[in-house]
């Protein structure tokens, strides 16, 4: 994989071309404390069949380089602009996750014309949060418990608690304690023993060099900014995230967007649930979520969070039901349509 | 291993003792068929897409490493070159 170098910085890039040169690109950027790696195996092989798809680590991430400062997202996104220029990619569709979506909205305001379409899965704009609590997400509470039952010095409250954890989750591992079950899904990414390094990384990021004061730093992220940006936009949030506040958010901003809510996932669904990515990013461009009704007849015409009832994970297909369960496994999504059909049907009659 | 398998785990080494080069570790032995890419060389998932990359690069084609990768959303814990080898040589052979 080569390292190119842009606005003063190498980076680790992975380009992977699809066999029609007219094909149009998609670049992919990751979230905080992880790397390429974070896409490369469920996403990008798939993504690949219609684009020309690029992943890339940033600044400080993966084999890019760290260097001593520039990890503030304006900064970031000139990184990314940079290597677009390198690259000679003049437009592209980007998918962005956690942090990686600030990079991708900076890159938006200032470049727009680039920006063919977006994917937003799970991002936290710290601009957008400012004027209201953060400790009223959906598991915050039983967090905050069980945290000051374990003695670990964490604000749940804090805008910035995601990327804090983060860095409480790498002293653990790096002092081999055992990171309670409860933050095992908030801490995907430095979960694995393949991340000991990617650990290590992330600890030394945030240690030795200026990357945590920057990277809290607020983000210039305003309604102002981000209402203008035009182009198809889809934002995905997993419904036990704490990031979900965001996308709340985010409806007012953007009324051409579209909203899915990822029922009963947590912040890194585009890993754990990855062919619900796929089909939402699908849909997006294939125009196929403008077919359906954004409002019923007579009612304001308000964005809201979709959600998707069916759900395929690990070779079956299972659907969720009011009672916020899930039914299955299913051999095909029919099966599980016709079992949904008789559970409502047994509900109504009960 | 068989007679498929050799130029494989010979290709392998070669990628890994080459992406290891400058890491400065102090390995007991020299890279093989049981060294471990993460206990032993302390493989970041960022580097196991290197090496795959490398592999699908040799062989001009994809070779689905997700099957042998992943479980559950998650990496694996840890994995022996030897597996990836016998998992390499059933993805060509195609059976």
């Amino acid at each position: 994989m080569p390292m190119i170098e842009a606005n003063g910085v190498k980076l680790n890039v992975l380009h992977m071309p699809n066999a029609d040169p007219a094909a149009e690109h998609l670049v992919m950027l990751h979230g905080l404390a992880t790397n390429m790696a974070f896409w490369y195996l469920r996403l990008a092989p798939a993504l690949n069949e219609r684009f020309h798809v690029t992943l890339y680590d940033l600044r400080g991430h993966g084999r890019s380089e760290r260097t001593q400062n520039g990890y503030r997202a304006g900064v970031l996104a000139a990184d990314l602009a940079g290597l677009l220029d390198q690259l000679e990619i003049d437009q592209a569709h980007l998918i962005a996750h956690s942090f990686g979506g600030v990079v991708a909205l900076e890159h938006a305001c200032r470049e727009p014309e680039r920006v063919l379409s977006l994917l937003l899965a799970d991002t936290h704009i710290g601009a957008l949060c400012e004027d209201s609590p953060y400790n009223h997400w959906y598991e915050g509470e039983a967090l905050r418990q069980a945290l000051e039952s374990r003695k670990i010095d964490l604000d749940v409250s804090d805008p910035y608690f995601g990327y804090r954890l983060l860095k409480v989750v790498a002293e653990m591992h790096l002092e081999k304690t055992e990171v309670p079950e409860v933050l095992q899904e908030l801490v995907n990414p430095l979960s694995g023993a393949l991340s000991k390094r990617t650990t290590q990384q992330w600890f030394k990021l945030l240690t030795e060099t200026d990357a945590e004061n920057e990277l809290t730093a607020p983000d210039a992220l305003s309604v102002d900014r981000l209402s203008p940006l035009h182009f198809p936009i889809l934002a995905m949030y997993g419904s036990k995230s704490p990031a979900m506040y965001t996308g709340e958010k985010l409806l007012r901003v953007w009324p051409h967007a579209h909203f899915r809510q990822v029922l009963g996932a947590g912040h890194f669904f585009p890993m754990t649930r990855p062919e619900e990515l796929l089909a939402n990013h699908q849909a997006l461009l294939t125009g196929e979520f403008d077919q359906l009704a954004r409002n019923r007849q007579g009612e304001e015409p308000i964005n809201h969070f979709r959600s998707d009832r069916f759900l395929y994970r690990d070779g079956a297909w299972y659907f969720h039901t009011r009672e916020h369960t899930w039914q299955g496994p299913f051999s095909s999504k029919r099966d599980a349509g016709q079992h949904l059909a008789r559970y409502l049907r047994d509900v109504s009659a009960a | 291993m068989t007679i498929e398998e050799e130029p494989i785990a010979h290709l392998l080494i070669e990628i890994v003792d080459d992406l290891i080069q400058d890491w400065g570790l102090d390995l007991d032995e020299p890279v093989g068929v049981d060294t471990l890419l993460v206990a032993d060389l302390e493989f970041a998932s960022v580097d196991v897409i290197q090496l795959c990359v490398a592999v699908e690069e040799h062989y001009g084609r994809k070779l689905g490493f997700q099957d042998l990768l992943m479980h559950d959303g998650s990496y694996v814990q840890d994995l022996a070159l030897g597996e990836m080898v016998r998992f390499i040589a059933k993805q060509v052979s195609g059976v």
